[in-house]
């Protein structure tokens, strides 16, 4: 992780992180909105400044009035620029699930308040960016892509929001920093040959365990069985007609374990298990999954490959929280729970 | 002024990395900044000297023409040999004086010479602030009323 070095980045950070608490929505005021002139606004300041000295050099007072209400009209773009976010509320309203490697959409929707917001541009670290305009009053659902390079949780530590609207003088942006996650699953690789066989062993294994769960019983024919379950071989042979009774409606319930695959790093293994649970799925088979800690007892059908891929996805890892939620503003009363109280009161007494 | 300025508006903002391509730039703010260029050159149709007069007009034309299809925009090598020609012969007809006369024709030239480079949003900001600082050069031109600006009534 980072290093606890003062820096004034840090402290930036912090400074802003303190008027950003973490939440999944996040209405913008003039609390937490960041105004700063562009490269442009820079150069049209100093711009104004020559016009001035020229001015002030020529006593010239029409230069004077040019400049001076371009000026106003700079002034004027702050404000125009802050009310374009000033009272927008963003919103994550679903954090996306992808395959590692691949982006994960993360939905997001703005409501504007009173005001327009006009060529609001939203995007996340490297993702591309996304520019909507919402009209006083709506609200405008946006898709942000953000790139997850590993399995496990996908929590954008910031989601920016700017808009530089009406001269591009002016950026003023926010950052929304959202609680929930979304989640990677691990990338299928395809499991190799070895599985094959190792899951045999690995069923009779699991077979022994679980009492002759899978050992077929030999009875026989009654009315009401079902032609294909009767043992043809068999009645060749020895002229009975012998069913055989399986454990269950569609067979026996294939294992897919993670102790399968012997000699493999745990990363590699829950890529192999990501693809036998999509192979398996395909093939519309009953299978249960089996991880360390974690069992997840045999089913088929999409919610079943969903939740072992969900599984798969987050195994051996903890979602992401925060340890202490600051709050802002040190007027709010403290409570007993709140860290900063004890802080405040074990630095605070007076010697 | 104002309604330039408001016309800067449809530039999308760039944001880091992105640079708008000029194609992509509304027509209308190209309209604008010709017709704000003409209104600066007429009143100085009779300081200028012609040949600039002449370049300010036909490299317009030139950037009017490619927003059109027209033509292209010069290459790299085309816009500096340009740009060593004109600044060439600027130098020579301004003699080494310094006046605001010769102040105002550069501008002039060098408006003229951004026409041929504006692709990015990032060149119609140069371009817009260099017409600016020509708006108040131009005002230096007009002789200041010196009499009595207001009879106070006593």
């Amino acid at each position: 992780m980072t290093m606890k070095k003062p820096t004034i980045d840090g402290f930036w950070q912090r400074w802003a992180n303190r008027r950003l608490p973490r939440s999944d929505r996040q209405t913008f005021s003039q609390k937490n909105l960041f105004i700063l002139p562009t490269g442009a606004g820079v150069t049209f300041g100093a711009l104004l400044l020559v016009m001035l000295i020229t001015g002030i050099n020529y006593q010239n007072s029409l230069i004077y009035m040019l400049t001076f209400v371009l000026g106003g009209v700079f002034v004027g773009a702050i404000h125009q620029t802050h009310r374009n976010l000033a009272g927008l509320t963003l919103a994550l309203s679903r954090a996306g699930e992808a395959i590692a490697g691949d982006t994960v959409p993360f939905s997001l929707r703005l409501t504007a308040g009173k005001d327009d917001a006009i060529a609001v541009q939203v995007s996340s670290g490297g993702s591309l960016p996304v520019w909507v305009s919402v009209p006083a009053g709506q609200s405008r659902d946006v898709s942000v892509l953000l790139w997850a390079p590993s399995r496990g949780y996908v929590r954008p530590d910031r989601i920016r929001i700017e808009t530089r609207y009406p001269f591009g003088l002016l950026k003023v942006w926010s950052w929304l920093r959202p609680v929930s996650a979304g989640l990677a699953f691990a990338k299928p690789i395809a499991a190799p040959e070895l599985s094959a066989t190792a899951e045999d062993g690995e069923s009779e294994a699991v077979a022994s365990v679980q009492a002759g769960s899978d050992s077929a019983d030999l009875r026989p024919w009654r009315e009401g069985d079902y032609s294909q379950r009767v043992l043809w071989k068999r009645f060749a042979r020895t002229g009975q007609l012998v069913v055989a009774d399986w454990q269950g409606q569609s067979g026996n319930p294939q294992w897919l374990d993670f102790q399968t695959f012997i000699g493999v790093n745990s990363e590699m293994r829950l890529c192999y298990l990501a693809f036998l649970v999509g192979d398996h799925q395909r093939l519309n088979a009953r299978y249960g999954l089996s991880l360390p800690g974690q069992l997840i007892e045999p089913d088929s059908g999409a919610a079943h490959a969903l939740r072992c891929q969900r599984a798969l996805a987050v195994w051996g890892l903890e979602k992401p929280c925060d340890p202490l939620p600051w709050r802002f503003g040190n007027r709010l009363k403290p409570t007993s729970a709140d860290p900063e109280s004890l802080d405040v009161a074990s630095n605070g007494s007076p010697q | 002024m104002t309604l330039r300025r408001r016309n800067k508006q449809p530039l999308p903002a760039f944001g880091p990395g992105v640079q708008v391509q000029a194609a992509q730039l509304p027509g209308k703010a190209l309209l604008w900044l010709v017709a704000a260029f003409t209104l600066l050159l007429v009143p100085q149709w009779d300081r200028l000297p012609v040949w600039l007069l002449g370049i300010c007009v036909a490299l317009m034309g030139w950037r009017w023409l490619a927003r059109l299809g027209r033509v292209r925009l010069p290459e790299r090598w085309w816009r500096t040999g340009l740009v060593v020609v004109l600044g060439g012969v600027y130098l020579a007809t301004v003699n080494s004086q310094l006046t605001v006369d010769t102040a105002a024709s550069f501008f002039a030239l060098c408006v003229a010479l951004k026409w041929l480079e504006t692709r990015s949003a990032r060149d119609f900001y140069v371009l817009f602030f260099i017409l600016l600082y020509m708006a108040a050069v131009n005002f230096c031109f007009i002789r200041p009323y010196t009499g009595p600006c207001l009879i106070l009534p006593r």
